[in-house]
Order: C-alpha cells, then sequence, then structure tokens
C-alpha cells in the first residue's frame, strides 16, 4: 500500500499578489521550516529560492487584469527531506521566451559551469530594467538539485502564464 | 556629524555609515520591495560625501552582517562596495563579513563577493 507524503506548506492562489502578501507566504514557510527542527542553512536554501520566484511574480502580477486565479504559488513537503516550490504567474509572451531560454541555459550547466555563469552576472553592472535580472534565476539553479521545470500556456497574443517548479533535497 | 543611519525592518538592513569615523556597518535582511528605492540614495549620499572618505587617513571599515539578501540586493550591494573601493582604493578598506555559526550560504556570498571585487576580506563566525 501506498501512502501519499506531500503535505502543503503553503499555498496561494489570486488574481495577483500584495507585497505584504509575499511577506506573509515567506515569513509562514519560515516558521513551519523551523517547527519541522531544519536547521538554518536548509531552511534559507528553500527561503532564498521561494524568495526570488515569488518576488518575480509579483513584478508581474500586475499585467493581467481579467484573468481569475492567473497567480499561483504552492510549498510543499515531499517527505524525505525533499520540498517542491511551484509559482506559476502571467508575464509577457516575449518575456517568457526569454525566460525558459535562460532557464533551459541554467539547466544545461554543470555545477561549475554555473558557478562561473554566477561569477560573471555578479560583476556585471546592474542594468536600468532591472537590477537582479538573470542572477536570481542562477541563485535558484545553484540550490535545485533537479533541472528546473518550466511550462509556459499562452493566455492571449501579448501574455503567457508561465509556470516554474524547483525540486530541492536538503 | 556626517553619517547615514537607517532603522532596520524584517526586509531591510540596518545601516549605519559614520564619514567622518570611516565605519560602515550593514547588518540584517534585506529583500526591499523597491531595491533601487532603498539603496540608489545611500549610494548617492556616499558619493556626495566622497571628498571626506578620501581625504580621512584611517582605512575604511566596513562591517557587513547578512542575514538574508536577494539577488537585487546583492547587485547594490556589490555597487556600493565597488564605490567605495574607488573611493578609498583597494589598501585602504579593511571589509570583516560577518555570518552566524553554521551560516553557510552568507559565508559563500562573502567568497564570491570578494573574488568578484579582487579584494580580501576577514571572515567572522558569530
Amino acid at each position: 500500500m501506498f501512502r501519499n507524503r506531500t503535505k502543503t506548506i503553503v499555498s496561494y492562489v489570486g488574481d495577483s499578489i500584495e507585497y505584504n502578501q509575499v511577506n506573509e507566504i515567506l515569513t509562514s514557510v519560515w516558521n513551519t521550516l523551523e517547527e519541522k527542527g531544519l536547521g538554518i542553512s536548509d531552511i534559507k536554501i528553500i527561503y532564498s529560492i521561494l524568495t526570488e520566484m515569488l518576488e518575480n511574480a509579483y513584478r508581474y502580477s500586475s499585467l493581467v487584469e481579467d484573468s481569475k486565479d492567473s497567480l499561483q504559488c504552492m510549498v510543499s513537503d515531499l517527505g524525505k527531506n525533499r520540498f517542491q516550490i511551484i509559482v506559476k504567474n502571467p508575464i509577457t509572451v516575449s518575456k517568457a521566451e526569454k525566460l525558459k531560454g535562460k532557464i533551459d541555459f541554467v539547466n544545461s550547466l554543470s555545477p561549475i559551469g554555473l558557478k562561473k555563469f554566477y561569477q560573471h552576472e555578479i560583476i556585471k553592472r546592474k542594468d536600468d530594467d532591472h537590477p537582479g535580472a538573470g542572477l536570481g534565476l542562477i541563485i535558484i539553479a545553484r540550490k535545485v538539485n533537479e533541472p528546473l521545470m518550466i511550462e509556459v500556456q499562452s493566455l492571449n497574443n501579448n501574455i503567457s502564464i508561465v509556470t516554474i517548479k524547483a525540486l530541492i533535497k536538503i | 556629524m556626517i553619517k547615514i543611519q537607517i532603522k532596520p525592518t524584517k526586509q531591510t538592513p540596518e545601516i549605519s555609515f559614520d564619514f567622518e569615523k570611516a565605519e560602515f556597518v550593514i547588518k540584517g535582511c534585506s529583500r526591499p520591495e523597491d531595491v533601487e528605492l532603498f539603496y540608489g540614495p545611500i549610494i548617492k549620499k556616499i558619493d556626495e560625501y566622497k571628498k571626506i572618505l578620501k581625504s580621512n587617513p584611517t582605512h575604511l571599515k566596513i562591517d557587513i552582517h547578512i542575514v538574508y539578501f536577494n539577488s537585487s540586493s546583492l547587485k547594490f550591494l556589490l555597487e556600493l562596495l565597488r564605490l567605495c573601493v574607488f573611493i578609498k582604493g583597494p589598501d585602504s578598506i579593511d571589509i570583516n563579513w560577518k555570518y552566524d555559526k553554521d551560516d553557510e550560504d552568507v559565508m559563500e556570498v562573502g567568497h564570491e563577493l570578494s573574488e568578484a571585487l579582487n579584494l580580501s576580506f576577514v571572515f567572522v563566525e558569530n
């Protein structure tokens, strides 16, 4: 007999997300992981991945006005020290393509390649568009144990819905 | 007294920069909603007071005790440190990188920033 060991730590579904909600989700996840007895280093791995994913979703959350539940976040404890973070959010079609390209690229790199790419990105001067663009993705990729998964669904000619899934083994 | 003093919040670090004493402290968590809005004016002030820093014969002491920095904050922290290195020169800056016991992530970030700046940091475990 199989038993489902997956436990939801946080689940958020909404049309958009406010920054105070991002803070609430992050605080709730931190507290739950602390209650589970995880060490500070392990908590921060999950916390930093979730922060980068949620902040990214927050930046694009105002894009879609008439789409219900276009923004979703779920953090789950899969058991045996494995955790899963899924964030789904609207994004412009062109940015979705760029994001997919970046994820495919970081997934193709070895840990050494990722470190080199991180060092390259960190010394680059901050750009005007968004100061951390790209770096957050590398930070996530360096902390996950399996390739990041991305799914892009077209909502209309301008907007896509992207779902990113990160699996973490601590 | 020329100082920058910003109290910490849950999302932003304590900033305590004393230009006359040449002592800077950055301590806490950094993931401001608008990172440019938080760090932009601080970097501007450092640039504004660069003459004071430059003319001060003592080394610039920078204590950094990070609990958590998001990727955007990291870029600005590096920008801020680059500016300090530019003003004082790499031989006149002492950076103390403090981290909590067992916090390997923050320690590693310190090593990576040290490499990026080509500057030695003193690592202090709290």
